[in-house]
């Protein structure tokens, strides 16, 4: 791991600020803001994929629109292979980092065959020079995304393709313009189970053969068990555990992790275990609670976690935990 | 949370809901489905979207129903409920319930089975409840009309009884009078489980109760539900696609493919001894947390066609361990070993467990 990193994420924070009242702000009471995502670091290496994990409103969509400059940073920075994706223009950062959104169903354009879907970005960057060689990347793209022949594919529209294919032309879209990194939001969570395997099986094939990065956004612990390389749990827009997958998964250190990990439902009856059921729902993000945000809902809490904001324990290489408890 | 059901007084919002408990001793299933098939009409031909699907389900007892999309889990369910859309036809079977069969039934004595003795939790609790009315008078709707075990409340009863679902399924009753987008979606889910209680039905079917929610919401959505059949004997379908969830939740399964009934047996069974190829494969196909090392290996091809269906098994196209006869003779359902049903040829009844190998 002394390579380079490709991402490089160091204090990253966004504060959405909450529109006040009139009247609020006649009584000047202090602005506030949602902290949807608090100060986060962490690095991605080429070819690694990393898991961002957490449940809804822990920041983890905010994370990936951060990295897609779909948002500005009220904090921090990203250094995309060394250099500041601030001095970037947004042409520049989407050449580089392409997304995979979550509903295939959605994200394609209903009206545009699968050739103009892929072929899109490339007319935007003005990339392909003539349309022999446009057509050439188009069907590397699908080819790669395991559509095959890919010339069947070029004239049909998105309603005449499965779930399963869609996510497929959303992939090839993303691959057209070799990006090195891929942030792929829950990209499987609205296909049917015998396809999901086969759209991680690709992803991870994608790392492959092409060295592609990517960052993974998704609730489900077990999905992540197969296919990354390091986990990276949010909790109200905080890392509160980030390592190695196997480790993260066999050694976890956070009460979160913990508990997250106990719920995930396992096929096999014989293993049914004792669920850690965390009450309630995760915190508001305007009222961060003191200490250990965590600490409300934490089954092990005591006094001092009310106060202090926990730092980052080194477990083993690379296995961090923000844990009072954690020695 | 606390429920107690023998705490309650005399007034009908507060009959005791342990009537349910007493009669478990029965010997005759609760609900007894028997060859059930539905046929759509459309444009396109018939579709057979159900075929031959027969389950038996005992008081207090969990049966999860699981397979791809479009494989008939749900039109299962509202043949059951009879809710099916107009060119929706119940061709042949029957839905035994305490012996009674409700396919049989006239309309009106249909509708007071459903939720008195059948009631859903619908898919998507984000959609299924009306966003100008109030959850509380929601959750009444169904007693304002159907009555709590033949007896009509009035409002101060039906307000009591709503406060006390409430209080069941862990929702403060303070919060009777907000709307729908007050909540978030762990409670709208919640609140859709009492409503689908409010009638004291015997069988409750849960559509995808928990797809939409996050895993910890999830996790407490089931708790609750397993706590409700445990208190209340509630018999609970769980229609899902999820099969781990399944594992955790449920006594029975019973797998479909392409509208007919491809394996169904206890719940250890089908995860450690599946017989039929296609329980196999969704297992290969799903990821287990606690073998990380394993493959994700998925099936390929799609499930077919309702209105071309092959003429042999359904799943003779995708299956790797097919043999001659798969693609022409369909296989019946056959009881293999003690309460062990699979439709599947490789599988006879010499050799219950034949070693099939399917993933070199």
């Amino acid at each position: 791991m002394n390579r380079a990193p490709i991402l490089e994420i160091n204090h990253l924070c966004k504060h959405f600020p909450i529109s006040r009242g009139l009247l609020a702000s006649f009584r000047r009471r202090p602005a506030q803001s949602v902290h949807a995502v608090d100060d986060i670091s962490f690095q991605v290496q080429p070819g690694e994929i990393l898991a961002l994990v957490g449940e809804s409103g822990c920041g983890k969509t905010t994370t990936a629109k951060l990295l897609m400059g779909l948002e500005q940073p009220s904090g921090g920075t990203i250094h995309f292979r060394g250099q500041d994706v601030a001095t970037f223009d947004l042409k520049q950062m989407r050449r580089q980092i392409q997304m995979v959104f979550q509903d295939p169903y959605e994200s394609l354009n209903p009206r545009m065959t699968v050739f103009e879907i892929v072929a899109e970005p490339l007319n935007v960057h003005g990339l392909a020079r003539g349309r022999e060689e446009k057509i050439d990347r188009v069907k590397r793209a699908l080819k790669d995304a395991g559509l095959k022949p890919a010339e069947s594919y070029f004239n049909r529209l998105p309603h005449e393709l499965s779930g399963g294919q869609r996510q497929r032309v959303v992939i090839a879209g993303a691959l057209v313009l070799e990006s090195q990194v891929l942030v792929a939001d829950e990209p499987v969570s609205m296909l049917d189970v015998s396809i999901r395997a086969d759209i991680l099986n690709l992803l991870r094939d994608l790392r492959e053969t092409r060295g592609i990065s990517i960052v993974f956004i998704t609730h489900d612990l077990g999905t992540v068990a197969y296919f990354a390389d390091r986990i990276a749990v949010m909790y109200l827009g905080r890392i509160v555990e980030i390592g190695p997958t196997h480790e993260v998964l066999k050694n976890p250190q956070h009460p979160y992790t913990k508990a997250l990990l106990s719920v995930v439902p396992v096929p096999n009856p014989r293993l049914r275990r004792e669920r850690i059921i965390l009450q309630g729902e995760t915190p508001n993000p305007i009222n961060v609670p003191s200490g250990c945000r965590f600490h409300p809902r934490c089954p092990v809490a005591f006094d001092k976690c009310k106060q202090i904001d926990p730092p980052y324990v080194e477990v083993k290489t690379g296995h961090q935990a923000a844990c009072l408890l954690v020695k | 949370m606390k429920f107690n059901p023998r705490r309650l007084g005399s007034d009908p919002a507060s009959i005791s809901l342990d009537w349910q408990i007493d009669n478990m001793s029965s010997p005759a299933p609760l609900l007894e489905v028997k060859n059930l098939s539905t046929h759509f009409l459309t444009d396109d031909g018939v579709m057979r979207a159900i075929e031959d699907v027969s389950f038996t389900l005992d008081r207090g007892q969990s049966l999860g129903l699981v397979g791809e999309s479009g494989c008939g889990k749900t039109t299962a369910m509202l043949s059951l409920m009879r809710l099916l859309p107009p060119n929706g036809r119940i061709v042949k079977g029957q839905v035994l319930l305490e012996g009674r069969d409700l396919l049989r039934l006239p309309d009106s004595e249909m509708q007071e089975v459903r939720w008195s003795k059948i009631s859903l939790i619908f898919q998507g609790a984000m959609n299924a409840l009306n966003p100008v009315r109030t959850v509380g008078d929601q959750i009444a709707e169904p007693i304002r009309r159907h009555g709590l075990l033949g007896a009509r409340l009035d409002n101060n009863a039906l307000d009591r009884r709503v406060r006390q679902l409430l209080d069941m399924v862990g929702i403060a009753s303070s919060r009777q009078d907000q709307y729908p987008h007050q909540y978030s979606g762990g409670m709208r889910q919640r609140a859709m489980i009492a409503m689908a209680l409010a009638c004291t039905p015997d069988v409750v079917i849960a559509d995808e109760p928990t797809t939409a929610l996050d895993v910890m919401i999830q996790a407490q959505i089931l708790d609750l539900l397993q706590k409700l059949q445990r208190e209340l004997g509630l018999a609970v379908i769980l229609v899902t696609h999820d099969l781990a969830v399944v594992a955790e939740m449920c006594d029975r399964v019973l797998v479909m493919y392409g509208g007919k009934v491809a394996e169904y047996a206890d719940v250890d069974a089908i995860y450690n001894e599946p017989l039929h190829p296609y329980t196999r494969l969704l297992l290969e196909a799903f990821p287990d947390l606690t073998q990380p090392e394993g493959k994700l290996v998925a099936i390929p091809g799609y499930p077919p066609r309702l209105n071309a269906l092959p003429a042999g098994c359904r799943f003779e196209p995708r299956c790797p361990a097919r043999i001659g006869k798969c693609a022409t003779v369909d296989p019946p359902l056959r009881e293999v070993k003690p309460g062990h049903w699979v439709a599947c040829h490789l599988v006879s009844e010499q050799h219950p467990i034949h070693p099939i190998t399917l993933l070199q």
